[in-house]
């Protein structure tokens, strides 16, 4: 006979419930996470999570009830209990102002939905950084891994000499920050994409804009929100497909247009613009942050506000896409190709739940077939792509808990063997990496050279899956290398 | 081929260690990571996989329900045991009743027996001492506290056995310490054992003198320990960061988790400087867009500040065990400081001052027992070892008199051997038969103490009561085995018993326990063959399945080529299949076929680029 450890007194029985009833959900027993979850409303009606896991589970009772009794996987879980704040990408509203969604000008320097309250996403997303970069992230004072949006192309850039800006206590930002990094292109990609879940018909960009000679805004503020310069930049004439301007103190910054404007897929409604420091490496480290304005839709790109010095409890950004861009590696510009590939089969008159089906089951194609010929980073994001699709959609949930073992064995290929122990490559006590998700910096922290890949995933304390995306994006960011 | 090599193993609440004598000097065997101590912990993970010591750990808060720590507290205790309760009280993980009153623990809907997971501790350590040593390990010398009764120890050799080792000696914790404290000298004294470790408290009296230890009195707390400091330092942060920012950081585990390790952390490191710094970047998020970081100083004083009380309350123990014993502080040469918790400066400082005298610092608090035990292990195992334990009682044992009352015979703390008798009459009129409970404890009421077995003496003489005269003695052999005999004095008639101690599992249990515990190491050990051969087939898979495009395209014009594009796929199919149906044999022929195929790949491509 099995008797219970403690007699139970209310809050704890709550939690027990709630618990308990997660456990079922997890494993598949729908009814009886129902059930548990209805007994925790009926001793705390007013609860709010007993509240919203047993409306969840009401509305989407069908879809849930389980065909088979294999355990579901962590980002089935409702409400964003775990991983549901990751998706692939770092996005940032812009608010359009009304004028200029109604009649959209030349001025624009592309085109956007003219739908009434419609915003544009900009992605902010950039390259893994070089491996073989031994200094990179071997400084403790290095805050190059603060970057979370910002990494170096792995092309190989002149330094130019650049007058050191301002002092650290001024509270303005330097290109300090990048010491340690290898000199090479800064890429910033910006992808121009509706969030609606079923777009309007896309409109052909003004391809012409460079015509028309706007200029970008380059702003740099450090994490404590103290603000520099910012930088007017004038994009160059047509088919240069670069931009370039001078950031008073810090030095010329150059933006790259990529694809080219003539390149672009007007189905796509998507620009990428790299930008390419011509800023020399400085000593003195400066936690800040890079975010991108452009003046000339009349639009602002909310600031990327990154964590500021260490030294004290600090607030950082949280948002949920942000964790997500955080999670993910970076693998913005190939994110970008995969989701207008997936896109290529669409058909007329797709439900939401069709357009989830057919792109992660095409994304997850696309990562089994990247594994196979090693191409990890295109692996990477389809996975990135695939997980962070329709977030609130049972279908695709479904879907992605049956390729479960698919996508974790496309990860362990990502990683190499299991056995191999990883390594911490930042004091994340000293360089605070640039935002970081708590789950991944607890991840983070249980690494500690001893316990291997395979064992790193079992303490976790989240879900496999969950555990080897935040692991993966870690690597991806160069916050940890594997090692013996 | 196991080796006559015995290991000593110090198997603690919190921490275990095990150390070994080569060529006469003893020495601990450090883990995989390189540390001397390993976590008392088992966990059962997802994936159903068992975590044990450093990676239990690891996890031990974002798994808390499935993961066993203090075990030691539960073994070899019954159901309704006051330590059991308290544990129920105090442990996230499930404490279940089992049959006969016993104790088991349940994890993820597995129910295992508290021997059971003190054997997966002590199987680790064997491991450890194998991968070290190289050579298999099968006997061993286990320590346990000193109060530790039959059962207790009976349980610990139980756990030995399922872990596939011989436990030819349970000693004394205390016992060891002072052999390793005393080994090489010629000392003669009485020293006290503070031992303050990471679960309990236990402060023992140890006579020294010609090769001989004897403990005289021992006590203790075994719900007091380095945890107990852990915890004072986390409820400050927790305090600290919730004054500040309004968050519980308890609501949430792997946070919790963190302020866990980091406390542990910095406790330790205040041993040794004046203040630590505590920071935890991306603690926690807001949920309203913000991660916080959490940064504190914690300075000494602070420390001793938040735990002064724990410190005391050791103390109040050592006063309690020295006036219990009659024994004044000034008789006391030296006191030996064992467990981690014993390097914290308070602890000295208030020992020091408790005592007169400046604790010993010749012995490592951690290693200590371990050392002790191996060099008990080396004195059974090689004759020129001339070591001669003495140990205590740790309870009292009588027997149940009328009224309910328990009548002592051997008083707590008897050095033993010991044999006492005591004469009983009959209570009521033409009585023909006496029923004897023998019973351990300390209680007056026969009720509140540990039954260890009963017999009935028959055939007395019919008389008015109190005529009859009843004998009953009871002897307590080196080894701990009690036996109890019940004696007409008149007539001679006699019955007697002898009390075996039992860990609470039946044989047949622990048979199956060492064969469950046999097939899942099988298991594991072939899992990880699987994974190894699993990651070489795919690394050629990756690099056939690559070259196949093209090696078709160079290659099937021919009658040859074709043929050997199909045995080509045929190979990879086959590799494949051995991987889905986790076929080792298979996989193994199949990647041998497969790097064949892959050669010959190569050399197809070689020849056409070249």
């Amino acid at each position: 006979m099995v008797a219970d450890r403690t007699p139970p007194r209310a809050p704890t029985e709550l939690d027990r419930l709630l618990g308990d009833g997660l456990d079922r959900y997890r494993y598949g027993d729908i009814d009886g996470a129902l059930e548990t979850w209805e007994r925790a409303v009926a001793i705390a009606p007013l609860d709010r999570r007993a509240n919203d896991y047993v409306e969840y589970v009401r509305a989407h009772y069908e879809l849930l009830a389980p065909t088979t009794s294999a355990p579901m996987a962590e980002h089935l879980l409702p409400f964003g209990l775990a991983g549901a704040d990751d998706s692939a990408d770092y996005h940032v509203e812009i608010e359009l102002p009304p004028e200029r969604l109604a009649e959209p000008s030349v001025e624009d320097g592309w085109w956007l939905s003219a739908e009434e309250g419609a915003s544009a996403t900009i992605e902010l997303d950039a390259e893994l950084p070089p491996r073989a970069a031994g200094a990179l992230f071997g400084d403790d004072d290095d805050a190059t891994t603060d970057y979370a949006s910002m990494t170096m192309g792995s092309r190989a850039s002149q330094r130019l000499p650049l007058p050191r800006a301002a002092s650290e206590d001024s509270g303005e930002a330097t290109f300090d920050n990048f010491r340690g990094r290898p000199p090479g292109p800064l890429e910033l990609d910006i992808d121009l994409s509706e969030p609606a879940p079923s777009p309007p018909p896309p409109r052909r960009p003004n391809l012409d804009y460079y015509d028309t000679e706007p200029s970008a805004e380059l702003t740099i503020e450090r994490g404590d929100s103290s603000r520099v310069p910012t930088m007017d930049m004038e994009l160059a004439p047509s088919g240069s497909g670069a931009a370039r301007g001078e950031l008073p103190g810090i030095g010329d910054l150059t933006l790259d247009l990529d694809p080219p404007a003539a390149e672009i897929d007007p189905l796509a409604a998507e620009l990428e613009l790299g930008i390419e420091s011509s800023v020399p490496a400085r000593e003195q480290p400066v936690a800040a942050s890079i975010s991108s304005r452009f003046d000339t839709g009349g639009f602002e790109v909310e600031e990327l506000r990154l964590p500021p010095p260490p030294g004290r409890t600090q607030p950082v950004d949280d948002d949920d896409d942000a964790q997500a861009a955080r999670a993910a590696p970076m693998t913005g510009g190939i994110s970008a190709q995969l989701s207008a590939e997936a896109d290529r089969g669409r058909r007329a008159g797709e439900s939401t739940d069709d357009v989830a089906r057919r792109r992660i089951t095409w994304l997850i194609d696309r990562a089994r077939a990247a594994v196979t010929t090693g191409d990890h980073d295109v692996m990477v994001a389809a996975i990135d792509l695939a997980l962070s699709e329709s977030p609130d959609s049972a279908v695709a949930q479904k879907l992605v808990h049956r390729h479960r073992d698919v996508l974790l064995d496309c990860y362990y290929r990502y990683l190499g063997s299991l056995e191999r122990r990883p390594m911490v490559t930042a004091d994340l006590t000293r360089n605070t990496g640039g935002g970081l998700d708590p789950r991944a910096a607890f991840l983070l922290s249980r690494i500690d050279g001893m316990l291997t890949y395979d064992e790193l995933l079992d303490v976790a304390g989240m879900g496999r899956l969950e555990a080897c995306r935040h692991l993966v994006a870690l690597v991806g960011r160069g916050l940890v290398r594997s090692g013996s | 081929m196991a080796t006559d090599k015995v290991i000593g193993i110090d198997l603690g609440t919190t921490n275990s260690c095990v150390a070994i004598v080569e060529n006469g000097t003893p020495a601990v065997i450090p883990n995989r990571g390189g540390y001397k101590t390993t976590p008392s912990m088992v966990a059962i993970a997802e994936n159903g996989k068992r975590l044990v010591g450093h990676i239990a750990k690891r996890q031990a808060i974002t798994n808390a329900e499935n993961t066993v720590y203090a075990a030691k507290r539960l073994i070899g205790r019954k159901w309704g045991s006051a330590a059991v309760r308290q544990s129920l009280e105090t442990v996230p993980y499930r404490i279940v009743e089992g049959p006969h009153d016993d104790v088991r623990v349940m994890l993820r809907d597995q129910v295992f027996s508290v021997p059971e997971i003190a054997a997966y501790i002590l199987q680790e350590m064997k491991l450890i001492t194998e991968e070290y040593l190289g050579e298999e390990i099968s006997k061993a010398v286990v320590t346990v506290p000193a109060y530790f009764n039959d059962a207790q120890r009976q349980a610990t050799k139980d756990a030995g056995r399922v872990s596939g080792l011989d436990v030819i000696r349970i000693i004394n914790e205390p016992t060891a310490a002072a052999l390793a404290y005393g080994f090489g000298k010629s000392l003669e004294r009485r020293v006290a054992v503070y031992d303050l470790g990471g679960g309990t408290f236990d402060i023992s009296i140890l006579e020294i003198g010609n090769g001989v230890f004897e403990v005289i009195s021992t006590a203790g707390d075994t719900f007091l320990g380095g945890e107990d400091f852990d915890r004072r330092i986390i409820d400050w942060l927790v305090a600290g960061f919730q004054r500040e920012h309004k968050i519980d950081l308890r609501k949430d585990k792997m946070a919790l988790q963190r302020l866990k390790d980091v406390a542990e952390k910095a406790k330790c490191e205040l041993s040794s400087v004046r203040e630590t710094e505590i920071n935890l970047p991306f603690i926690i998020s807001t949920g309203r867009n913000e991660a916080l970081h959490l940064q504190a100083t914690l300075t000494r004083d602070k420390l001793e500040e938040l735990t002064a009380d724990l410190v005391e309350r050791t103390i109040d123990i050592c006063a309690r065990t020295l006036e219990d014993a009659e024994i004044a502080k000034g008789d006391l040469e030296d006191v030996i400081l064992v467990g981690g918790m014993t390097r914290m400066p308070l602890c000295q400082q208030r020992v020091a001052e408790f005592f007169g005298v400046e604790p010993s610092k010749g012995v490592h608090p951690d290693e200590v027992v371990a050392l002790g035990a191996a060099i008990q292990a080396a004195a059974l195992t090689d004759d020129k070892h001339d070591i001669l334990l003495l140990d205590v009682t740790p309870h009292s044992l009588g027997i149940m008199i009328v009224g309910g009352y328990f009548h002592k015979l051997i008083e707590q703390n008897t050095t033993v051997p010991t044999s006492k008798s005591h004469v009983f009459t009959t209570v009521k009129d033409n009585q023909t038969s006496v029923k004897i409970l023998v019973l351990q404890g300390e209680s007056d009421r026969a009720e509140e103490n540990e039954l260890l077995g009963e017999f009935v003496l028959t055939g007395l003489r019919r008389a008015p009561r109190g005529e009859v005269e009843i004998e009953v003695t009871f002897h307590i052999s080196a080894d701990g085995i009690v036996s109890v005999t019940a004696r007409d004095i008149e007539t001679g008639l006699e019955q007697s018993i002898t009390v075996t101690a039992t860990s609470g599992l039946t044989e047949d249990e622990l048979k199956k326990m060492v064969d469950a515990n046999k097939d899942y190491m099988v298991e594991v050990r072939s899992g990880q063959e699987f994974d190894k051969a699993r990651h070489a087939a795919e690394r050629v898979l990756d690099e056939v399945d690559g070259l196949f495009p093209r090696v078709s395209e160079i290659i099937s014009g021919s009658d040859f080529g074709q043929d050997a594009i199909k045995k080509a796929r045929s190979v990879v199919e086959r590799v494949r299949a051995a991987i889905a149906a986790k076929d080792l044999a298979g996989l193994t022929d199949g990647t041998e076929a497969l790097s064949r195929t892959l050669n010959m790949f190569r050399g197809v491509v070689s020849k056409t680029s070249g």
